[in-house]
This record gives structure tokens, C-alpha cells and sequence, in this order.
């Protein structure tokens, strides 16, 4: 089998990922291997896969999705305060629905009136993250009764692999993620060939929207009710797990969910091996950075990404 | 000036990209004056050579000297001081410019006073230009990405003209031209000529590269073979050369009828758009080639893009016969059997960054989903291996990216993963713009393959001689209108067709 082939470039990410996760297995004698912090990592990356498999379709396109910060925040504070009232079967599909919504919302935009997604996504989070505050100040949220099982670890872990299996499929064996890649590569080529590149664009943004929404309701629940950091920063740890895992910034058909998975993985070993090795809280944000400049600037360069990208178009201008 | 002083010497010429040897000691003398074809196919070197000689691309070993004096360009700008300039095969501007700029891109500092561009200066200065060299007037105040292929040809060809070159080097420029600004483009080489001055120049159509040039060096697998004297030489001899081998001389259809089944596959009514479409009708059958003609701004290559439900229309329908359908967009029209090839190889139709695998399984996705939508790798793979070989695409693999091929074979890709889905109705734009002699024929017997299987082809091209060669009935159009339909068993002449497209 010709894909078979094992490519280095590929490999990057994840040695990458085990040589950070070495270098803290030994700074911390070991303690970030123990089973215990083995379980903190994983129950801090659910959240940013299970975010990031939405966000794939959109980034695979070559665009942005910066609302999904807001949106898993209003999405679940609205379904929680319905459920409040109507009971707790109203909580995933209410958030689902606003998710939707959302989604549909910034797709429309983003096709009907050619707005870059960058900059609609943007006005988009800043108007939900707006519209949480006025929700707050209105009404204190709890999480609704009978909510405290989506707190275990494993009924999160099974809904992150059920979740990958579906959107998984979904993004790398259909026709559906096959055309968001396609658009990636190139949308004139997408829309000569015969794609409804409108369409495939506000399908991946809902499937973003549903995603965040899911987030939400398993943060809003850990937390025990809504507050208006939820979701904060979001947006950018899903971003920068998808850019870690090797994702072009152009999108195509280098987008790829293992990517992802890794990219997760890596940051939540930096953020949480820096606590464990004792690194002074006042820097510590700004190790957490030159690491992670680290990481992608090695998967870029070994991976045929970007950078040499960039050459080559320099190139091609120089002509 | 003496005639016959040497102005460029290149000795032992060497340039490698990885494993591939793309020039091998190349020796190459110009005269002042003298206008010299290259000849090859495609991947032979031709490109590659040109691009060291304009500063593009820096030489492994070997020398150059222009003027007597040693010459070595770091950079295209470097070249153009040294009074080189290249026009490329590529489409070389910056396309978020207005083409004004373009023309001076890197030499703005004339216009500039404490770094601020004096916009009516540069534009002034392109007029200028284009004045002088008698070129057609571009809005060079609209951003060059706005404009067509041959408009900004046109643009690419004032910027390299602009910097008053004693060589001139035109790496496939005819093929993006119409029929009047080739004629145009002739006369500059003439005045160039005259002038004392030189010209390098590329061009896949032989027959004109034979009329315009002097002499013509032929380049095989990155060797110059040797340099021919052009009146002394046919096209057919300097075809044998390329390839290393004698050519069947069948390119074209050899009957002289139009031949195809009654039943109507396309049918085109009162068709007016935006870009350029003024009440089109036209029928197509089964097995039939309907080419079109027209100068560039004639409307033809928008036939194609509203056929294929691309472009909003104002009035007029597409049909599809045979099913009784009606196509209003692309997803329709991929859906029910037609394909659509467009002119810009690069830029329309293939995603070059991409595989083979997945440039050739694009448009068969539907064909290929199992239960549940499932695209199997495996089915991909095997489809996308088929697919090479029987068109016989040279790559390293289906995992290839695309920007590893030569034009040729990106073309074979391009047209050959559209037969595999065996459309009813095929429209091409100009299949074998950039492409060589080998594979020209190929792609011919494609498309004959595929009337005989009974597709029914519109064929928008640029060159009358495919046309001619290809078609059943051919439609001219100008300004948007279809002037004339000519069949094919009144013998088409090129002169006929030309009076009618102007």
C-alpha cells in the first residue's frame, strides 16, 4: 500500500510531543507520568478535541472559526437556564440547536456576503461573549439537576471517542470532508469541478457550532454553573492545537484528526508539566509560549509546511 | 552594429534539481539580431535554461557572458540591468496591484520622491510603453488580478519591454494571445530585429515558431541536441528531433464530414450573461465536436464557464436533452454527466498542492462512495493508479504532488480523470494550451476516442488549426454572439474563419 509508506515529515508532531513529555518526565522525577496526572492530562485535552473535530472542517478550508469560544458558553448557559425550568432533557438539544444556529449564522454571512471568517467569527465572539455578561446579570446559572454524571472522567472520555469516530468518519471518509480539503487546496478549482462550495462552508460551520456547543455543557457542568470566563480562550488553544498537530494555516488536504489529537496533547503536556515542575507561576505563561514557538516552528520546518511554502511563493514573485 | 557579433555565449551550462539532470553542459551562442526558437518537449529544459539566463534560477557550473564580459544575474532585476528580460510561461504579477505598477514592479524609485510613488508618473510612463511598442491600451489602473490571461500576458510583455533589453525572452507567450496581438507581438520582434537586438523565444505551436524565428535549438531530456537554421527546416524534422524518434503523422481527424448521431445531448438557448454573453443558442449531438472560435474578449471561454452552470446568467437556459434537465450550477451540472476542462490549468482546475490520487478521484467522488457515504483509501488508491496508467501519466507515484509535473502530464490528469467518469457531455477550454507535440497527439486521440464513444464535445480554443482539425461544426463567435457555424464538409480554411472572427 503506496499511503502506507511511513514519511518523517509526518512524525514530527509526535516526537515533537514525547520529547517535551521526556524532558518533564524527568524534571518532575516522573510525576507527570503517574497515573494521576496521566487522567488530569487527558480530561484537559477532551475538551479541546472534542472542539477541535468541528473546527477541522473549517480550518480545512483555509478559514477561521473564532466564535466557538462564545459559542460553547451561550450555547450551554442558555440550554442550562431552559433546563432549570423544563428539566434536564432540554440541556443537550437546546445547546445543540444555539450551536446550530450560531453556526448557521456565521456561514450565511461568511458565503452570502463574502466577509473573510476571520474577521466574521471575530464580531461573532465578541458579540456572544457580550450577550453571556447580559445573560449573567439577568439570572445566576447553575448547572441543571442531575447534571453531576457528564462530570466523570469516563463518560467524557467515551463521548470524545464516540465523537471522533462519528466526525472522524465523517471528515476523513466522505465526500463532505474531502470537500472541505478541496476547498483548502484551492476553491476556484472546488467550484469549476462542481462543488457547492456555499454549501460545504455552512455545513463545516455548523458542525463547528455543534461541537463548541457539546464543550460547552461538559465546562458548564465541571464547573457547576455558568460564569463569564466559560469558554474563554477556547478559540485559540483548539487553533493552536490544530497549528501544533502540523494543519496548514492554508487548510487542504494536509488536515487531518490525528493532527489534532497530537496538537492537543502537546499543549496540554506543556501547560500542565510547567505546573508540576514547579516553575514560577509569573513566568510560567511566558515559558508556556517560547515552548510552544518552539514546537511549531520545528514541525514546520521539518514537515515541508508553511516555511518552505513561503519560499517557494517568494520565489514565484521574484519571477 | 556588426551583424553578426555575438552578444550572449553560455558554455558548459549545468543546473540539477535533486535527482534530475535539467540541463547537461549546455553550450549556446546569440547573435545580435538574430531571433532564435528553443524546441523540446515538455520537461526537456527549455524553461529551465531561460530562467538562468534571466536571473531566476542560479547556474550550478558553467559560464556566461554577455557582451564579452562575464555574467552571472543574481536576480530577474540584476538581468534587467544588464538589459535581459524575460517574459515567463507562468503568470508573473502581482496580482493585488494595479497593473500600472506591475509593469515598473522593483524600478518604482524612479517615480518616488521621499518614498512616496507618484501614481500619475507610473501610469504616464506605462502608457508611455505602450505607445511605443504599439500595444493594445490596458486600464492600467485596475488591479492586474481583475484581468484576463491575455490582458495580463499583454501587461508581463510591457514590463519586460520597459526595461529597453538588448535580449528579449519569451517563454511560451503566443499560446495565452489572440490571433490579433500575435500579430502584433510578430511585429515587435521584427522592430527588435531591426533594432539589432535579440530574442529568445519558446512556443509549442512549431509551424510558428518556424515562421518567426531565425534559427531554432532543439533541447531532449536536458541536452542540446543541436541548432537548426529555420528555412531550411519543417516542422516535421524538427518534431522527429524533439522527441528522438519518428512521429506518427496523424494529429488531427483524417475525415473531411462531420459525422455524429441525430440525437440532441446539449441543447443552449438565448443564452446572456455578465461576462460577455449576448444571446447564445446552440445545439450539440451525440458524438459530435463542436468547436468555437473568436478572438479572446469574443466570448468563447464564457460559452464554456455558462454551459457548465458557472456563471449567473440574465436569460437562457442549459439543457440537457437526453434526461430532460435543466442545469442552473455547477453541483448539476457535475451531477449529470458533464465535465468541464477550463483554461487555466493551474489555477482552475488542478489543487497543485495536492496528490495525483486526489486530483484524479475529485470529480468521481460520487461514484466511489460505498454504504454510508464511505470513501475507501484503498478504492482511491486503486482508482487513482488505474487512472495513471492508462493515461500514462510520468510520475514518481500517485502521492506526487501535483507541482511535480510537467504541463503535459498535469493535462493528462486534468482531461483524463474527467473521461473516466465517461461523461455525456464534455466542454474543453483550450486542452492543450502549454503542451508539447507527444502529448498534444495524445490528448487528440483522446478526444477522438471519446466522440467515438458518442460524448458530445465543445471544444473552445484558441488555435484555428485545432479547430479545424478537431471539430464537426464550428461556431465563430465575436462580441458575444455566434456569427457563423461552419461545418465540417465545407472545408474549413483558416482565412474563411479568420475574416468572420474580426
Amino acid at each position: 500500500m503506496i499511503n502506507m509508506k511511513l514519511k518523517v515529515s509526518n512524525l514530527i508532531p509526535f516526537i515533537a510531543f514525547f520529547g517535551l513529555f521526556l524532558v518533564f518526565a524527568i524534571a518532575t522525577d516522573g510525576t507527570v507520568c503517574s497515573s494521576y496526572n496521566m487522567k488530569v492530562i487527558v480530561g484537559q485535552v477532551i475538551p479541546i478535541v472534542l472542539g477541535g473535530l468541528g473546527v477541522m472542517f473549517v480550518v480545512s478550508q483555509g478559514s477561521v472559526d473564532l466564535s466557538i469560544g462564545g459559542t460553547a458558553a451561550v450555547s450551554a448557559t442558555v440550554g442550562a437556564m431552559i433546563a432549570a425550568q423544563y428539566g434536564f432533557a432540554f440541556l443537550f438539544p437546546v445547546a445543540v440547536i444555539i450551536g446550530i444556529l450560531i453556526g448557521v449564522i456565521n456561514g450565511m454571512i461568511i458565503t452570502r456576503f463574502k466577509v473573510s471568517s476571520f474577521m466574521t467569527t471575530l464580531a461573532m465572539l465578541i458579540s456572544l461573549r457580550g450577550f453571556l455578561n447580559y445573560l449573567l446579570s439577568k439570572d445566576v446559572v447553575f448547572a441543571p439537576d442531575g447534571s453531576a454524571f457528564l462530570n466523570g472522567f469516563y463518560i467524557q472520555l467515551i463521548a470524545l471517542v464516540i465523537a471522533i469516530i462519528i466526525v472522524g468518519y465523517l471528515f476523513e471518509y466522505t465526500k463532505t470532508g474531502r470537500c472541505c480539503k478541496a476547498i483548502g487546496e484551492n476553491e476556484t478549482t472546488s467550484r469549476y469541478i462542481g462543488i457547492n462550495v456555499s454549501k460545504t462552508r455552512v455545513i463545516s460551520f455548523i458542525l463547528s457550532g455543534v461541537m463548541a456547543s457539546l464543550v460547552g455543557v461538559f465546562q458548564l457542568c465541571k464547573l457547576g454553573g455558568s460564569s463569564s470566563t466559560l469558554g474563554q480562550f477556547f478559540e485559540m488553544r483548539v487553533m493552536m492545537a490544530i497549528f501544533l498537530g502540523g494543519v496548514l494555516v492554508t487548510g487542504g488536504m494536509s488536515a487531518k484528526i490525528y493532527k489534532l489529537i497530537v496538537g492537543a496533547f502537546t499543549i496540554v503536556v506543556i501547560e500542565n508539566g510547567l505546573l508540576i515542575s514547579n516553575v514560577d507561576g509569573s513566568i510560567s505563561e511566558a515559558v508556556q509560549g517560547i515552548l510552544l514557538m518552539l514546537v511549531l516552528f520545528v514541525t514546520l520546518r521539518f514537515s515541508g509546511g508553511p516555511i518552505k511554502r513561503t519560499k517557494k511563493a517568494a520565489a514565484a514573485v521574484q519571477k | 552594429m556588426v551583424q553578426n557579433e555575438s552578444i550572449l555565449q553560455i558554455e558548459n551550462l549545468n543546473k540539477s534539481f535533486g535527482p534530475t539532470h535539467a540541463n547537461k553542459n549546455i553550450c549556446f551562442t546569440l547573435k545580435r539580431g538574430e531571433v532564435r526558437g528553443l524546441a523540446g518537449e515538455n520537461g526537456s529544459g527549455k524553461s529551465t535554461l531561460l530562467s538562468q539566463i534571466a536571473g531566476i534560477l542560479c547556474k550550478d557550473s558553467g559560464q556566461m557572458q554577455k557582451d564579452g564580459a562575464a555574467y552571472d544575474p543574481k536576480s530577474p532585476l540584476e538581468a534587467n540591468e544588464k538589459k535581459i528580460a524575460i517574459v515567463v510561461q507562468e503568470l508573473g504579477l502581482v496580482n493585488t496591484l494595479p497593473a500600472g505598477i506591475n509593469i515598473f514592479l522593483g524600478r518604482t524609485d524612479q517615480f518616488s520622491r521621499f518614498g512616496i510613488v507618484n501614481m500619475k508618473k507610473v501610469y504616464q510612463a506605462a502608457n508611455e510603453q505602450l505607445e511605443k511598442w504599439g500595444l493594445p491600451a490596458i486600464p492600467y489602473h485596475r488591479l492586474a488580478g481583475e484581468m484576463n490571461v491575455e490582458t495580463r500576458k499583454m501587461i508581463e510583455l510591457a514590463r519586460a519591454l520597459s526595461t529597453d533589453p538588448d535580449i528579449l525572452i519569451l517563454d511560451e507567450v503566443t499560446q495565452a494571445l489572440s490571433h490579433d496581438n500575435r500579430l502584433r507581438l510578430y511585429e515587435i520582434i521584427k522592430t527588435f530585429k531591426e533594432q539589432g537586438k535579440s530574442i529568445i523565444l519558446i512556443t509549442h505551436d512549431l509551424e510558428e515558431m518556424i515562421e518567426i524565428t531565425d534559427t531554432i535549438s532543439i533541447l531532449r531530456d536536458g541536452e542540446l541536441i543541436g541548432t537548426e537554421t529555420s528555412c531550411e527546416i519543417n516542422s516535421d524534422i524538427l518534431k522527429t528531433k524533439m522527441v528522438g524518434r519518428k512521429l506518427d503523422g496523424e494529429y488531427y481527424r483524417a475525415d473531411a464530414e462531420e459525422r455524429y448521431e441525430d440525437e440532441v445531448i446539449l441543447e443552449v438557448k438565448n443564452l446572456v450573461s455578465e461576462d460577455g454573453l449576448a444571446d447564445i443558442s446552440f445545439e450539440v449531438h451525440k458524438g459530435e465536436i463542436l468547436g468555437f472560435c473568436g478572438l479572446s474578449d469574443s466570448g468563447i471561454h464564457a460559452v464554456g464557464k455558462a454551459v457548465y452552470g458557472l456563471s449567473k446568467l440574465q436569460t437562457g437556459t442549459v439543457c440537457l436533452k437526453q434526461k430532460n434537465i435543466r442545469i442552473c450550477n455547477q453541483t448539476q451540472a457535475l451531477q449529470n454527466g458533464m465535465a468541464y476542462v477550463p483554461k487555466d490549468r493551474d489555477h482552475e482546475a488542478l489543487m497543485m498542492a495536492a496528490s495525483i490520487r486526489e486530483n484524479f478521484s475529485m470529480p468521481s467522488l460520487d461514484a466511489l462512495r460505498g454504504p454510508l457515504g464511505y470513501l475507501s483509501t484503498r478504492k482511491l488508491n486503486r482508482m487513482a493508479e488505474d487512472a495513471k496508467n492508462l493515461f500514462n501519466v510520468k510520475c514518481t507515484g500517485i502521492d506526487q504532488p501535483m507541482n511535480g509535473l510537467s504541463g503535459g502530464n498535469k493535462q493528462k490528469v486534468n482531461l483524463g480523470r474527467w473521461l473516466l467518469k465517461d461523461p455525456d457531455v464534455l466542454v474543453v477550454d483550450c486542452p492543450t494550451r502549454g503542451v508539447d507535440v507527444g502529448v498534444k497527439a495524445y490528448l487528440y486521440q483522446c478526444l477522438k476516442n471519446a466522440k467515438e464513444k458518442g460524448v458530445a464535445i465543445v471544444l473552445i480554443t484558441d488555435e484555428l488549426s485545432e479547430a479545424i482539425g478537431m471539430s464537426d461544426n464550428i461556431a465563430v463567435m465575436k462580441n458575444g454572439k455566434i456569427v457563423k457555424t461552419i461545418k465540417r464538409s465545407s472545408h474549413f480554411s483558416e482565412e474563411a474563419i479568420i475574416e468572420v472572427m474580426i
